[in-house]
């Protein structure tokens, strides 16, 4: 939130919608209960208490209707790409997707094999990346930290934060 | 088999050779490590074969514990393999029993074994998906694991992927 001119007035700010919008927006994302592989155990793990995605305002939904944030916590084969398509379809907008782990990056371990769909983005667009076999919490919340980074720049030009 | 042979099988074992060969007299049975008994039959034997280690009292083999196959393409043949066992006994006199049963690679047909065991559903069903064996008699013979309009059958030697490339989909 920008405070841009006058003297401060206590509890006011002064902001752009389109910030306020993003602002909420990530600090609200609630995913999709939806696992279809051996990361989903990872994904379990980081939403409970331990590392717990409560304090990021996420708390999973099982109902893609209420969703907006949907992590492919597997390998996608042929059969289950029809069923993440619909559920993606069924997401209302804005949407977000984090390809959690090998077989949802490029197939993985079974990348090139029969039934095996190489990577989730050739099914539905991903916005983070997430690697590992399978990803640990810390690794799938930093994936969190940078959807939220891009959602917050949606809309607006933020210079991007520096390297290194 | 001599004998010889046969006096040094397990004695838990003799009995199911014994009746094997009372009524399968051209039957080659074999001994393979851990106890497990081979026997080799034509598919056009194997439904009789079949009922009768089921329901023949002293046999009784009365579970089905596995139905796979391989895929032998340099002799121009697909096995199935049925494993089985028997629960009814005393766990150290339990049999174990391997059937294969080689067929045809470019017809392979066997007759079902749904009515005798019906767990043998799913695991045929697994078969046909991806040997592509017919099961002849088998109540639902559809895919199981690929989808309904997959072309080939994976676990072939020979499966080639036909399916069109997938590019990358972006906002």
């Amino acid at each position: 939130m920008g405070l841009i001119t006058h003297e401060a007035v206590p509890g006011v700010v002064t902001t752009s919608l389109r910030r306020l919008l993003n602002w909420s927006r990530k600090s609200s994302l609630w995913y999709m209960l939806f696992g279809i592989a051996c990361c989903a155990i990872e994904m379990m793990a980081t939403g409970a208490s331990r590392y717990d995605f409560d304090r990021f305002g996420m708390i999973f939904r099982a109902s893609p209707r209420q969703s907006d944030l949907m992590i492919v916590p597997g390998t996608v084969n042929e059969k289950m790409a029809d069923r993440v398509k619909v559920l993606y379809d069924q997401m209302a907008e804005p949407r977000w997707v984090i390809a959690m782990g090998g077989c949802a990056i490029n197939g993985g371990p079974y990348h090139g094999e029969y039934n095996i769909v190489d990577g989730v983005d050739k099914v539905i667009p991903v916005d983070v990346y997430v690697p590992g076999c399978p990803p640990r919490p810390e690794a799938l919340m930093h994936g969190v930290l940078l959807l939220q980074d891009k959602i917050m720049r949606e809309g607006i030009e933020i210079p991007a934060p520096a390297k290194g | 088999m001599s004998e010889h042979e046969a006096t040094t099988w397990p004695e838990h074992l003799q009995p199911v050779a014994d009746a094997l060969r009372e009524r399968f007299p051209q039957l080659s049975i074999e001994l393979k490590p851990d106890n497990w008994l081979e026997v080799k039959v034509d598919a056009d034997q194997s439904p009789e074969f079949f009922r009768y280690i089921k329901e023949y009292p002293g046999l009784a083999f009365d579970y089905l514990l596995d139905v796979t196959a391989v895929d032998y393409i340099n002799e121009g043949k697909l096995q199935v393999v049925y494993h089985l066992a028997r629960l009814g006994t005393d766990a150290k006199k339990r049999g174990k029993l391997v059937v294969k049963i080689d067929l045809p690679r470019d017809n392979p047909r066997v007759r079902s074994v749904v009515d005798i065991w019906p767990t043998a559903n799913f695991h045929e069903r697994e078969v046909y998906d991806m040997f592509g064996v017919v099961f002849e008699g088998h109540p639902d013979l559809r895919r199981i694991l690929m989808r309904e309009d997959w072309v080939g059958h994976p676990l072939r030697k020979d499966y080639v992927d036909q399916r069109p490339k997938r590019t990358r989909v972006t906002r």
